[in-house]
C-alpha cells in the first residue's frame, strides 16, 4: 500500500516529508510519531496498513498529541477498530465503502438500496454488524453467479468472458465494470470519506 | 531534541519494564533446574487473555487481576508437574525442547479457548497522557514501572529472607549440597515455574492495556524477554532486571534515531552479540566445567 501511495501522491502534488514504517507485530509506534511530530510543515498524517497496528498508531498518536489531520486506509473500516483504538479513534477519517453508512447515505444514492438491503440482511441473520470485508466476499460470490448465468453454465471459458464483460453492477462496495484488463472493476466511486464520530462512522459531507 | 529523547526514554522504560518481569521468569527457572522455559512467553499471554475474559463477564478489576494470575500460576505448575517432572533424568537440550512443545501447545489451546482476534484492556487507572519533560507518558506506563519496581523489592525480600526463598536460592548455587542440607529440590523446582508463571502473567496484565493482546502475543514477548534474560545473565535477578530496561531502551532509542524498520531486529542481534563477546551477560557468572 505504502508503495502505491508514494506514486500517487506524486501525481497529485502532495510532497511526502515524513516516512515511517512499523513492522505488523509491533505494539508501540511512539518512536516513530516523535519523529513525524518533530519534522516541520507536517500537514496531515496517513497510516496505510490494517490490523492491529494503526489500532496501536491511532491510540499513540494521541498519546503523543499530534493535532494534525489524521487518515487512514481502508484497512480498518470496521467496528473492530474502533473498539481496540477506543476513544483515540475519534475524528480519525478513512475512505470506505458506503456500507458502514449504508442507513445515511441519501435516497437519490444509487447504492443506497443494495448497501441497505444487505447490512438489514446480515445483522438479522448474524447478529452482529457489517464490515466492508464481508461486503467484498458477497460482491465476490454474487459477480461469480452472475456470470455463469450470463453464460448459461459453468463453461470455464465462457464464464471468464461473461465475468469480464460485467459492466455497470451494484455491488456493496461500489460499482463493478469488469474488463479484460481490470479485474477489480471498482473506481473511485467505490470510496466515500466516512469519520469516526461518537464511536461510529459518520460520512464527510 | 531532548523532548525527543525523554519521550524515547519514557516509552523504553515502559517496555523495558515488562521485558524484565518476563527476564526475571526465565532467571528464576533457570536458577532452580538449568532449564531455559520457552513457554514463558505463554504466560504473559495467559495472564492478559485470562483477564481480557474474566473482566468480559462483569469481574471488576480487582478480582479479576488475581483470578487471572492465579490461572497462570496453575498452568505453570501443571507444566512442571505432567511434563517437566516426568523427564527429570533427561539432559537440559531435551527438557527445554519439552518447553518449546509445551509453548506450542499452550498457544494452540489459547486459539480454542479464546479466539485469535487481539483484545483490548481498559487501563487500570484512564486514557490521559501525562506530560513529563515535552513528553507524554500515559498513566498506564506508571502502574507498569511502579508495579515492577514493587515487585523487584518484593522479590529481593523473598530471596534474601524468608526461608523459602533462601532455600530457593540456595539450589541455584548448588542443587547438590542444598538436596544435602535437606532442601526438597523438586518441591524448589516446581514452586519456581509457579512464581515465574504469576511473574509472567503479571506483565502481560500490566501491558495489554497498551499493547493490546491475543494468542499469539507470547511468542515475540517471549523471545525478547529472553534476549534480555542472556543481556543480563542468566540466572541473576539483577542482571534480568537491568537487562530488560537496557533492552527496552535501546529499542526505541534505535527506533527512534535509526531505522524504524529494524525494531525487532535489535533483540536478536543483542543475543548474537552478548553470545560472541561476553556470553555469561553483564551480571552473569563467569565460569567454566571442570572436566
Amino acid at each position: 500500500m505504502r508503495a502505491e501511495c508514494l506514486k500517487v501522491a506524486a501525481k497529485h502534488r502532495i510532497e511526502v516529508v515524513a516516512d515511517e514504517t512499523y513492522g505488523a507485530g509491533d505494539t508501540d509506534m511512539t518512536a516513530q510519531l516523535t519523529k513525524i511530530k518533530n519534522t516541520p510543515g507536517v500537514q496531515a498524517v496517513l497510516n496505510p496498513g490494517f490490523g492491529q497496528g494503526p489500532a496501536i498508531v491511532t491510540k499513540n498518536y494521541r498519546q503523543i498529541g499530534i493535532t494534525v489531520p489524521f487518515y487512514q486506509s481502508h484497512g480498518v473500516a470496521s467496528k473492530e477498530f474502533i473498539k481496540l483504538a477506543g476513544a483515540a479513534a475519534e475524528g480519525v477519517r478513512l475512505p470506505a465503502a458506503a456500507l458502514l453508512v449504508a442507513d445515511d447515505l441519501p435516497a437519490s444514492d444509487p447504492q443506497r438500496s443494495v448497501v441497505v438491503s444487505y447490512k438489514h440482511e446480515y445483522e438479522s441473520r448474524f447478529k452482529s454488524e457489517v464490515s466492508t470485508f464481508g461486503g467484498h466476499a458477497y460482491d465476490g460470490l454474487m459477480l461469480a453467479v452472475e456470470a455463469m448465468k450470463k453464460a448459461g453454465g459453468t463453461d470455464k471459458a465462457k464464464v471468464r468472458d461473461a465475468l469480464e464483460g460485467i459492466r455497470g453492477y451494484m455491488g456493496t462496495a461500489g460499482v463493478v465494470n469488469m474488463s479484460a484488463s481490470d479485474h477489480m472493476g471498482l473506481d473511485l466511486t467505490a470510496f466515500r470519506m466516512l469519520e469516526v464520530k461518537g464511536g461510529n462512522w459518520t460520512l464527510v459531507k | 531534541m531532548s523532548a525527543q529523547f525523554t519521550q524515547y526514554l519514557l516509552t523504553g522504560l515502559t517496555v523495558g519494564a515488562i521485558y524484565a518481569l518476563v527476564a526475571l521468569g526465565f532467571s528464576i527457572i533457570y536458577n532452580a533446574s538449568h532449564v531455559i522455559n520457552f513457554a514463558q512467553g505463554e504466560f504473559v499471554m495467559i495472564g492478559g487473555m485470562a483477564t481480557v475474559s474474566l473482566t468480559g463477564t462483569g469481574l471488576p478489576y480487582l478480582l479479576a487481576i488475581p483470578l487471572a494470575v492465579a490461572a497462570a500460576a496453575l498452568v505453570g505448575l501443571a507444566l512442571e508437574k505432567f511434563a517437566v517432572e516426568p523427564a527429570h533424568g533427561a539432559s537440559v537440550v531435551t527438557l527445554i525442547i519439552i518447553t518449546i512443545g509445551a509453548s506450542i501447545f499452550l498457544r494452540g489451546l489459547a486459539m480454542l479457548v479464546w479466539d485469535k482476534n487481539l483484545h483490548a484492556l481498559k487501563p487500570f487507572t484512564g486514557d490521559t497522557p501525562i506530560a513529563v519533560a515535552g513528553a507524554t507518558i500515559l498513566p498506564q506506563s506508571l502502574w507498569v514501572l511502579g508495579v515492577t519496581l514493587a515487585i523487584v523489592l518484593a522479590l529481593s525480600w523473598f530471596f534474601g529472607r524468608t526461608l523459602l526463598g533462601k532455600a530457593m536460592l540456595a539450589t541455584s548455587h548448588n542443587r547438590l549440597a542444598a538436596q544435602l542440607v535437606g532442601i526438597n529440590v523438586r518441591m524448589v523446582l516446581f514452586l519456581s515455574f509457579g512464581l515465574s508463571a504469576a511473574l509472567g502473567a503479571i506483565a502481560g496484565i500490566l501491558i495489554a492495556p497498551i499493547t493490546l493482546t491475543s494468542y499469539d502475543v507470547g511468542v515475540m514477548l517471549g523471545l525478547k524477554g529472553f534476549a534480555a534474560a542472556i543481556l543480563g545473565g542468566l540466572g541473576s535477578g539483577i542482571g534480568a532486571v537491568i537487562g530488560g530496561l537496557a533492552l527496552g531502551i535501546a529499542e526505541t532509542m534505535s527506533a527512534g534515531y535509526l531505522s524504524s524498520a529494524y525494531k525487532d531486529a535489535i533483540a536478536f542481534v543483542i543475543i548474537l552479540a552478548v553470545l560472541f563477546f561476553m556470553p555469561s551477560g553483564l551480571f552473569g557468572k563467569r565460569g567454566g566445567e571442570r572436566v
